[in-house]
């Protein structure tokens, strides 16, 4: 437990340096170059968007880890977290209010690919020629900006997804 | 739990490329900004003799990214065997044909008015003075062109021609 505590704290550090430093880079590079201005918008603009559905995953996967080992989890966060009304959820399980968290973050899922589809497509046009501009480079900066929250989320969405899956089996099993 | 452990080794993968993507990506398009930026020398790729306007049409490509502008040329005609003209110096004429970057431009050498059609064997050394936007200094391309030639003929007296100034 102090070991996972230790590791988390080290990623943690890591994890605030590469943001300091990477946005020192882009402070320095950006005034001269739109194509990494568009790349830090990219980045920025889709990190606000995929804000809630990183920590909502995230959430997820660790209440759903809780639950499993056996753990204390505060019903009342998960019921907060799930934005349905107390008197709906209050008698259900964990298992089902977690579902219900996860429903509730559904349609800002669905929303947030959608967006990053649209803007890989836009650039895959400037990319195939299809239309032929300066533009093109910009457009693919940005997709590139966008593409980094965008794993985190699918990375998240996924992972919280397997720790649900196993936690239904453990629950069903009994 | 097995899933999770895998999910982890694959999206660790998958960031790992897409880290390696955006930095290749940045890469190549800061070098293709720093080779759009160097001037390179113009490359006489073909040269022909109009004869109805009494002119040769060079060929001229601009390997670099930034666009070269000639501004002068000048010539020396050396004549072969078959012809009766005299030999000839024609220089300082001004012109102005902007070379645009990775595109092959023609430029104009008009030959001095009244004299004789070119006859095989006929020389014409021309001499092309050009500048680019980062200094103010002038450069030279200098061609030799033999009438009725071959191309390969004609670069191989280039090339004698420089180790001959070498030595």
């Amino acid at each position: 437990m102090r070991g996972e505590k230790t590791l988390w704290w080290v990623f943690f550090i890591i994890f605030v340096a590469f943001l300091v430093l990477g946005t020192l880079f882009f402070a320095a590079t950006i005034i001269e170059n739109p194509v990494a201005a568009s790349f830090f918008l990219g980045l920025t603009g889709f990190w606000l968007f995929a804000n809630r559905l990183i920590f909502g995953f995230a959430g997820i996967t660790d209440t759903a880890h809780l639950i499993a080992k056996g753990e204390d989890v505060d019903r009342y966060r998960l019921i907060l977290h799930s934005r349905e009304p107390m008197e709906r959820v209050k008698d259900l399980s964990l298992i089902s209010i977690l579902i219900l968290w996860r429903n509730y973050l559904e349609p800002y899922r669905y929303a947030y690919y959608l967006a990053f589809f649209l803007t890989f497509i836009i650039s895959m046009l400037f990319q195939l020629n299809i239309i032929h501009s300066y533009v093109g480079i910009i457009a693919k900066g940005f997709m590139f900006g966008a593409s980094v929250p965008t794993i985190i989320v699918l990375g998240l969405d996924v992972f919280s997804r397997a720790y649900m899956a196993e936690l239904l089996k453990l629950a069903v099993e009994k | 739990m097995k899933r999770p452990a895998s999910i982890l080794i694959v999206m660790t993968i998958l960031a790992l490329v897409l880290g390696w993507v955006i930095g290749g990506f940045f890469t190549s398009t800061s070098v293709s900004k720093v080779l759009a930026s160097i001037p390179a020398s113009p490359i006489v790729v073909d040269a022909k003799y109009n004869e109805s306007n009494h002119t040769i049409e060079y060929s001229m490509l601009n390997p670099g990214g930034t666009s070269l502008t000639i501004i002068q040329e000048s010539f020396v005609f050396q004549p072969g065997k078959e012809t009766k003209e005299k030999s000839y110096i024609v220089s300082n004429i001004p012109v102005n044909v902007k070379l645009l970057p990775g595109v092959i431009t023609k430029v104009e050498l008009k030959l001095k008015a009244g004299t004789e059609a070119l006859h095989f064997g006929d020389v014409v050394l021309a001499t092309f003075t050009y500048t680019h936007p980062l200094s103010g200094d002038l450069y030279t391309v200098v061609h030799p062109f033999t009438m009725g030639q071959a191309k390969s003929a004609a670069r191989q007296s280039k090339t004698q021609k420089s180790s001959g100034g070498k030595k």
